[in-house]
């Protein structure tokens, strides 16, 4: 039987489109992840070691406390990832417990017609704007005291996009969900945050 | 020598400064467990896995784009 992992309170995992046009919300919620102190977690750092994605997966959700569902890329070929990730959260915290899952949306309204089971949840709108997308993770994670300023998230996220087009020109590539541009990514992003003196040494 | 008298809890809160009505001590301690201590930058890149070689690349690129702070 594989072994309980103790999740991680600061650990969140981020389940959304590695697709070029939502690099600029996923730049976003990573700046306001970071600013809050937490730990973005996605499936871009983990290396195959043969025990297959879907194990992967559920290993990065169970240690995270938190986990970012994104279900706005509904244009065809739909794409599945997202809703069954959703799914292994859902199924965490049923049996678990200890696990928070939030749903983030592009479009009000969409989400009671693509995946009406959750209709009467909550939803989050980033309408593709990182700021907006900023907004959702302060409401979502956000506490009542130490929040960090929106403004200097959207500046940290705007930091954050100028080395993202550098990394894509350094690689050749068409965005930054790629393992080796991600990690400097977010080496970057941490030196980022603490130079902007939202994260502490 | 006396013994010691023993503290209700109502007259403990008052003698350490806690507040003593219900409402007053189960409310705070309800948001508390809303409140997660933010991770360090260090904490960060542990959790992440991140290699001296990435870090050294951004500080780097960082440097290069006049992004360093």
């Amino acid at each position: 039987m594989a072994r309980k992992t103790t999740p991680d309170p600061q650990a969140v995992f981020l389940n959304v489109p590695y697709d070029k046009a939502y690099e600029p919300v996923f730049i976003g919620l990573v700046a306001a992840l970071l600013a809050l102190g937490r730990k973005p977690r996605c499936t871009l750092e983990l290396k195959d070691r043969g025990q297959g994605r879907p194990s992967r997966i559920w290993q990065l959700l169970e240690g995270a406390s938190v986990s970012l569902h994104d279900l706005s890329c509904v244009k065809p070929p739909p794409r599945f990832n997202m809703p069954f990730e959703l799914g292994l959260a859902f199924a965490l915290k049923k049996y678990r417990g200890r696990h928070q899952w939030y749903v983030l949306e592009d479009r009000i309204g969409r989400l009671d017609r693509t995946l009406s089971d959750l209709k009467g949840t909550e939803q989050h709108f980033h309408h593709r704007q990182p700021a907006q997308a900023i907004s959702c993770v302060l409401d979502m994670l956000g506490t009542t005291r130490k929040d960090p300023d929106p403004r200097r998230v959207r500046k940290l996220a705007t930091d954050l996009t100028k080395v993202a087009v550098d990394l894509k020109r350094s690689y050749n590539r068409r965005d930054v969900f790629y393992a080796a541009p991600f990690r400097k990514f977010m080496a970057a992003g941490i030196q980022l945050a603490q130079a902007a003196g939202v994260i502490r040494a | 020598m006396l013994a010691k008298k023993k503290l209700t809890a109502k007259e403990f809160c008052g003698k350490v400064g806690f507040p003593t009505s219900r409402r007053a001590r189960v409310v705070p301690k309800m948001s508390r467990r809303h409140l997660t201590k933010p991770a360090s930058a260090t904490e960060i890149r542990d959790a992440l896995g991140l290699q001296q070689k990435d870090l050294d690349d951004a500080t780097k690129r960082l440097a290069a784009l006049s992004l360093n702070g």
